[in-house]
């Protein structure tokens, strides 16, 4: 049997490559083993195999011609050359090396540069928008008390703004939106019973505020949208401005919608100086929606330029019309690529996105603040205005609640009586947010009572649906949680009155043991 | 069959140099001459192409890597110390040069993985058995390089184990046993045609 280095040596052998002692040694085992002879007669078949398969390339005549050619155009080449990008590289690291242990923030930097290029894009030649939506006293009046703005009043875009139940400014764009009641602001006047001086006084103070609206919200021809975040202040403070005029002008109506404890705040002075404070903040950072991003940035502008450049294009858009304000029409567009950031979330903004509307909270972006005292809170009391209003200037008159009367009595002749005055509170948001309570509630009734109040409750969903839709939850936490109080009430008076009549039922059923006759109703 | 030990090359530098010799072309080249360098070439160049040849299995690129060859040996031969033979030296220039062109096809194949069918063609053989000769340059050119180069120096080239020890920088025993590993490697590449081959 033969073993690997006997083969590696009858291999070495067959080349004639064994020293003196190896060469003896697989001599002898060659005679002795049958098996290493043959595989020596194949080895050196093999090795002719191959030798005999060796070919040999044609001669190459002018070989050394080239070669020395070669040679020649080579030596006129610096050898330092081919080391060239060698050093280069190692020069470029060096240099990084050195940037980076000196600045390390160029990468930062070179990101912030790009965003600041991308932004500079998005920020070149904007104009008012509110220009091409053509603000009228309507819109000041709804945008001071609805706290809403048209954008493109072609396609019934608005940007409704409101504050979140953290108190966080957002903003919303919506299209297709419910339109708000129409002559909001006239009734507005009617209320008040305002002479035509007084009118005209009001319509002037609506009136200042159109260039300064304007001004707030831009845009360009790339679909961008700039809002200035001073547009919060300025919503409390025309409606502080309108809430004050009235006050002076006639205290004994507007008595009727206003809260009876209005702070001081709404003096005419302290007015004029929140007014004052609110348009003498400087532009500055502005929220920026474009297509592809939401983000802010500073943009700083000439107000007096920027109100030359108002009253030219208004001038210009004397003449030209209809055409010309459709070119300046801009649509934002809010289920583009902007829904890729639904998911994520800037930490300057929380944005939640559906079909027809865009809702950005301000999370990272602060409104500016306004120095004056009680100008926070200011926001509640608007609020109780306008929904005192609501009741004046909205189609049909809206109640403060839906009295129902009950009247028991028990047997023909009893002359005890019950009398039950349940007042049914206003249930504008719960019949829009929680139609399953309201369900609920109509069974209650239904068993405890052979009344349908269903029907009634029907009436009222179905009569102050509408309402709802959307654009009244800007005080849906506060309200929806003070009518629910207010119905907690009601139910436990009415549930106390239930008690008291079962109680007063045994004693006369024990007493007199009457036939059962069924309870009137 | 009995196989002799050839007798082992001497080196050492002859005391009287006939102008043929690759001693004296360097020495002249050394001296200023630029013909010598050519005298040199014409005198190895069949060699060199041929091993080059052999060992990448494609004629394209034997004259541009001997060209390389040649390029390395005139830049250095001015520090040649005679301590070798001259081929010995020029063999293992052309053996690296075998491998750097190897490495870069192997890093170009990652690059580009489909092959281009002309590279393939290679001269063909030139003589009768061409069959056969295809046969087992294919399966050579299966073999590692570290098995087909000793291999193809040995039994194409005719080279000593010392002097391939010397070409490819390994000790002669490593030599002896690649060999062997080739041979070996290469009967088992080709033992579907072993009734054919071994007539």
């Amino acid at each position: 049997m033969s073993t690997n280095r006997d083969l590696e040596l009858l291999s070495a052998y067959a080349d004639g490559e064994l020293s003196d002692k190896e060469r003896l040694e697989i001599e002898q085992k060659l005679k002795l083993s049958p098996e290493l002879q043959d595989e020596l007669e194949k080895l050196c078949k093999l090795k002719v195999v191959i030798s005999s398969s060796s070919r040999q390339l044609p001669e190459s005549p002018f070989f050394d011609t080239r070669v020395l050619a070669a040679i020649h155009s080579d030596s006129g080449k610096s050898t330092s050359r081919k080391w060239i990008p060698a050093v280069g590289f190692g020069v470029v690291t060096v240099l990084l090396m050195f940037v980076f242990r000196y600045n390390p923030d160029v990468i930062n930097n070179i990101v912030k540069e790009q965003h600041s290029n991308l932004a500079g894009f998005y920020k070149e030649n904007l104009k008012p928008l509110l220009f091409s939506a053509d603000l009228t006293n309507e819109d000041i009046f709804n945008f001071a008390f609805y706290h809403r703005l048209p954008l493109n009043k072609n396609q019934n875009q608005v940007l409704q703004l409101g504050y979140s139940g953290d108190g966080k400014e957002f903003f919303e764009i919506k299209k297709n939106h419910t339109p708000v009641t129409e002559g909001n602001y006239e009734k507005f006047l009617a209320i008040l019973n305002l002479n035509p001086g007084e009118k005209r006084q009001m319509d002037s103070i609506l009136e200042s505020y159109r260039d300064e609206l304007e001004m707030q919200i831009l845009a360009n021809e790339k679909h961008t949208v700039a809002i200035n975040p001073n547009l919060w202040n300025y919503n409390k403070a025309i409606a502080a401005d309108l809430i004050s005029f009235a006050k002076e002008a006639n205290m004994a109506e507007l008595a009727k919608i206003l809260p009876a404890d209005l702070p001081s705040v709404y003096s005419p002075v302290s007015v004029r100086k929140i007014v004052a404070e609110v348009k003498s903040v400087k532009p500055a950072e502005f929220i920026f929606i474009t297509p592809d991003t939401i983000f802010s940035d500073e943009y700083a502008f000439d107000k007096q330029k920027m109100r030359k450049e108002i009253k030219q294009m208004r001038e210009e858009l004397k003449y030209a019309g209809n055409e010309m304000r459709r070119n300046f029409a801009v649509t934002v567009k809010v289920d583009g690529k902007i829904a890729k950031m639904q998911k994520e979330q800037s930490k300057n903004f929380n944005i939640y996105i559906d079909s027809n509307m865009c809702h950005v909270q301000l999370a990272g972006v602060n409104v500016p603040t306004i120095p004056f005292p009680d100008f926070k809170e200011m926001g509640v009391n608007i609020e109780q205005v306008t929904r005192r209003l609501e009741d004046f200037v909205e189609s049909f008159p809206r109640s403060r609640g839906e009295s129902r009367s009950f009247s028991i009595r028990i047997g023909p002749d009893s002359v005890k009586g019950y009398n039950f005055n349940f007042n049914m509170p206003n249930l504008d948001s719960v019949t829009h947010f929680v139609p399953m309570q309201l369900d609920s509630m109509v069974k209650y009734y239904n068993k405890s009572f052979n009344h349908r109040v269903d029907k009634n409750l029907d009436s009222l969903v179905s009569g102050n649906n509408y309402r709802m839709k959307g654009d009244d939850y800007f005080w849906q936490n506060e309200a929806f949680k003070k009518q629910m109080e207010e119905m907690q009430k009601e139910m436990m008076k009415f549930r106390e009155e239930m008690e008291n009549l079962r109680k007063d039922m045994k004693k006369d059923t024990g007493k007199t043991q009457q036939k059962k006759k069924p309870v009137e109703i | 069959m009995i196989f002799r030990k050839k007798k082992k090359d001497t080196v050492q530098v002859p005391k009287i140099l006939s102008l043929d010799d690759d001693f004296s072309l360097i020495k002249r080249f050394i001296e200023g001459d630029e013909s010598a360098f050519k005298s040199l070439i014409l005198r190895h160049k069949e060699k060199v192409r041929n091993i080059i040849y052999l060992n990448l299995n494609s004629s394209e690129a034997a004259d541009d890597v001997a060209q390389d060859v040649f390029i390395t040996v005139y830049k250095n031969l001015k520090n040649f110390r005679f301590e070798s033979q001259f081929t010995t030296w020029l063999y293992r220039i052309t053996i690296n040069k075998c491998k750097d062109h190897l490495r870069k096809v192997k890093i170009r194949s990652i690059f580009s993985p489909i092959k281009d069918s002309e590279e393939e063609l290679g001269y063909l053989p030139n003589h009768e058995n061409s069959d056969i000769a295809n046969i087992v340059q294919e399966a050579i050119s299966r073999l590692p390089d570290k098995l087909r180069i000793p291999l193809v120096l040995k039994d194409m080239e005719g080279l000593s184990y010392q002097e391939i020890a010397e070409s490819v920088q390994c000790e002669i025993g490593t030599v002896k046993s690649r060999i062997f590993r080739a041979r070996e490697g290469l009967r088992n590449i080709l033992k579907p045609y072993e009734q054919e081959l071994m007539r």
